[in-house]
């Protein structure tokens, strides 16, 4: 199979990349090895959220500035500018009609499903930030449970209204949608419910809210984040439905709104003439010099994969974009070269179990351009993107998102600009 | 230090991570919340059962084994496998009347096509429907696919056999029950496609049903048997100058390439990946120039491609995609890869109609907006399903592809001369 570009990973780096590619016009192959992280993310994008202390930061960009070099935004910094690079990613999300809020300039705060104030960069219209919170008329909202739902806990997202002032009713609505569900109580789950509650059932919701918050003069309701699984509006749907100010907290476990981000950006893909090979892992390559000439999958009997340039967005060690042996970290589909932190394996980790942990920062060694290295050398015509670039601790810095976003959007502008 | 990698279970249930990705995308789950979903009656359930078979539910039997949960995985386990293992494995009732009649798909061929036209007229008929419906539990909504009375062997041996000797290029067809029993139509156009492009169609020694019926009705005894038969004719096939093995049914190939190493434990990897598609074998000689493909200039169509889930989990959908977008008059709109419902003979039994129609919605309704001429996918259940369900006519890509050939030019072009 031929195509211009092809694009190893189909998280948020290589759909991004993909959809950068392909509004170009090129024939772009996204290959996905299963779901990717997206279906975890809790609506927020993150760009430099703390400190190496843990604080909090307020202008990510300008904190930046004392990163070491060898962290992906160093590297973006010198190429095109973080600015640019932040701008040009909000306008892939808008175009792919993922709507977000926020500035590269200053963080704002999300509440995280244990009702913990978080630094972000763009939070998903319809979810709960603090200036949404800041917003309303009257310090008096009600939180609104699904009976029998296990991924929500009120008593966390009140507590962090009430550590603000606020008063804090707790409702609990049931409709006979959920009542089926829970028939399997073990699959009360966001996803599951985010597949049910659409069409009629969603108008059941909506009533179901609307009569329990009679009587209650809260200034806003705060539901659980469970519609809108494909990303078909069906989180301002009900929005409109309820008659008072509807808000968004994210659940645990697989999150509805990564999983709408996903389904959004994946749709607009396709409907530029983009080609999705799902469950595709690749498991081999054939390099022609420096140059990556093709890629096999474990799907395709040795059928050669062939595009003038390719990215590779694997992931980190969740996905098995990195993989960690006893006495080394390879990167198992290609063979790239991998940074490793100094050392035998006992460096690779801290005593402090929730500390910094070295082998987080491995990734693909790249040149000053992304381009990733194999034996030394750079590969000409292979691009690294996402979290499987090494030197970040993109949990601990809550920036996995901005690294992604950014360094997916560069490749794709050094890939277009070269022909 | 291999030691992980070596102390592996056969469905691999050990690499899951817990992230519940396989139910997001598992078709049954939300529409029948009597099945526990993929991840709860695989691997989370494995572990319990590999101590205590008292652990198995009688439930998984609404798994569609659709395989949806193993593409969306992130960790490669293969659940569905898992899944079905476990039917097979600790189901303590035989399998029924109906369920050994809807598995036996040769035999009721066989049975059905000697006298088609009495056959076809019966199950037509109203009351027989509605006795199956009573007795047997086959669902009266369905509409039996109609027994031919000339088989696809039959025309082969008769119009077509002979002059495939002139091609140096060989391949042999699998051509399944389907084609042989009710629709030799495609097997037609397949032998007529394939000889236009220069190659010459063998049939297999012996060719036996793929058995996905027989597997998915517990019939595995039956099923091994012809599978091995299969894996026989196959090797003999490709040790005598066939190219490939090609079928087209995904739903055939696919349980040939998978099924019968992953459930039947016969080992193919000898032969596998010669086993293939026929549009995914052409699409490759395409592409490398080997064969070249002329089609008709009058030839205007809008076409939606419906990804089955085989095909899906096969990986080889983009190969109908891209020979169906060489046709230059053909709009194709792929639609989201999404279960139909039917899942062979699940549909047919009367406890799963309503989960089948209630799977296929959102595809029926996708179709009704992107209101197309007629629809293309490479299974034919999936067809049935749709062709019921949306009253459009479904079309296996091979099909269009032969009658959107110029055949004479394409003979011209592949270096054939009368």
């Amino acid at each position: 199979m031929k195509f211009d570009n092809i694009i190893i990973g189909a998280g948020l780096a290589g759909l991004t990349a993909a959809i950068r590619l392909a509004e170009e016009g090129r024939k772009v192959g996204l290959l996905s090895a299963g779901r990717s992280a997206m279906h975890f993310n809790s609506g927020s994008f993150g760009l430099l959220g703390y400190d190496a202390g843990h604080n909090v930061i307020d202008n990510p960009v300008e904190s930046m500035a004392s990163l070491p070099a060898s962290h992906p935004y160093s590297r973006l910094s010198a190429l095109s500018g973080i600015a640019a690079l932040a701008t040009e990613a909000n306008a892939v999300l808008r175009r792919a009609g993922v709507k977000v809020a926020g500035s590269y300039l200053k963080n704002h705060m999300r509440l995280s499903p244990l009702g913990i104030d978080c630094p972000a960069w763009l939070t998903l219209d319809g979810l709960l930030t603090d200036d949404v919170i800041a917003s309303l008329p009257r310090k008096h909202v009600a939180i609104v449970s699904l009976a029998g739902f296990l991924d929500f806990y009120p008593r966390f997202i009140a507590a962090a209204f009430e550590s603000r002032g606020f008063k804090c009713d707790i409702l609990t609505v049931d409709t006979s949608d959920l009542r089926r569900l829970r028939s399997s109580e073990t699959e009360m789950r966001s996803s599951n419910l985010s597949r049910i509650l659409h069409g009629d059932a969603l108008d059941r919701l909506a009533g179901a809210v609307n009569d329990a918050a009679k009587g209650c003069d809260a200034a806003a309701l705060v539901l659980p984040a469970v519609v809108d699984f494909d990303g078909d509006n069906d989180s301002l749907r009900l929005r409109q439905m309820v008659d008072r100010p509807l808000f968004y907290a994210p659940t645990m476990g697989i999150s509805v709104p990564g999983i709408a981000i996903h389904s959004r950006m994946m749709r607009h893909f396709l409907s530029l003439g983009g080609r999705v090979l799902n469950g595709h892992r690749v498991i081999g390559a054939d390099f022609d010099g420096n140059r990556l000439a093709a890629v096999f999958t474990d799907r395709l009997d040795g059928d050669r994969l062939v595009a003038e340039q390719f990215v590779i967005a694997t992931g980190s060690f969740f996905s098995k974009g990195l993989v960690a042996k006893p006495d080394a970290i390879v990167e198992p589909a290609l063979g790239l070269d991998t940074s490793a932190p100094a050392g035998d394996r006992s460096g690779w980790f801290t005593a402090d179990l929730l500390g910094d942990q070295p082998v987080m920062t491995a990734g693909i060694t790249v040149d000053a351009n992304l381009r990733a290295m194999r034996g030394g050398k750079a590969v000409d015509n292979l691009y690294v993107a996402g979290s499987v670039l090494p030197g970040t601790a993109s949990v601990r810095e809550a920036s996995g998102a901005g690294v992604a976003l950014l360094s997916a959007v560069q490749v794709a502008n050094t890939i277009i600009n070269h022909n | 230090m291999d030691l992980q990698n070596e102390n592996i279970s056969s469905h691999n249930f050990e690499q899951c991570l817990k992230c519940t990705i396989c139910t997001a995308y598992c078709p049954v789950t939300p529409i029948n919340p009597r099945y526990p979903g993929p991840k709860q009656a695989g691997p989370d359930g494995e572990r319990y059962r590999l101590k205590n078979p008292e652990f198995f539910d009688e439930a998984f039997k609404y798994c569609l084994n659709c395989k949806r949960c193993e593409v969306a995985c992130p960790s490669g386990v293969r659940i569905g496998d898992m899944i079905l293992s476990a039917r097979l494995t600790y189901t303590k009732s035989k399998p029924s009347l109906r369920d050994t009649m809807l598995a036996e798909t040769d035999m009721m061929g066989s049975l059905a096509t000697v006298c088609a036209p009495v056959v076809n007229a019966a199950l037509a008929m109203k009351p027989v429907k509605l006795v199956m419906d009573r007795t047997l539990g086959i669902d009266g909504h369905r509409q039996f696919p109609k027994y031919t009375s000339t088989r696809f062997v039959t025309w082969f041996n008769r119009s077509a056999r002979q002059e495939q000797s002139k091609f140096k290029r060989r391949v042999s067809y699998f051509h399944g029950c389907y084609v042989n029993y009710n629709y030799p139509a495609l097997g037609r156009a397949f032998v007529g496609l394939f000889n236009a492009a220069g190659i010459g169609v063998d049939l297999l020694d012996r060719e036996k049903c793929c058995g996905v019926a027989k597997i998915s009705n517990r019939l595995i005894a039956e099923a091994t048997r012809d599978a091995k038969i299969n894996l026989e004719s196959i090797r003999k096939a490709l040790a005598t100058g066939s190219e490939a093995v090609v079928a087209t049914s995904s739903t055939c190939c696919f349980t040939m390439r998978d099924e019968y190493p992953h459930i039947l434990g016969l080992k193919n990897d000898d032969i596998r990946s010669s086993v293939t598609l026929a549009v995914a074998h052409l699409a490759r000689l395409v592409e490398s120039g080997e064969v070249k493909l002329v089609f008709r200039d009058d030839y205007r169509r809008r076409i939606a491609y419906h990804t089955p889930c085989h095909m899906e989990r096969m990986g080889l959908t983009q190969y109908s995609v891209d020979m169906l977008s060489m046709i230059p008059g053909v709009e194709l709109v792929v639609l989201d890869s999404n279960c139909c419902g039917i899942a062979g003979t699940y549909g047919f039994k009367k406890e799963n109609y309503e989960t089948s129609q209630a799977i296929g919605a959102p595809l029926f309704n996708q179709i009704g907006r992107v209101s197309p001429d007629f629809v293309a996918t490479d299974c034919e259940t999936c067809k049935w399903q749709i062709e019921m369900s949306t009253g459009l006519k479904v079309k296996n890509p091979v099909e269009i592809l032969f009658e959107a050939l110029d055949v004479d030019a394409t003979r011209r072009a592949n270096g054939l001369h009368d």
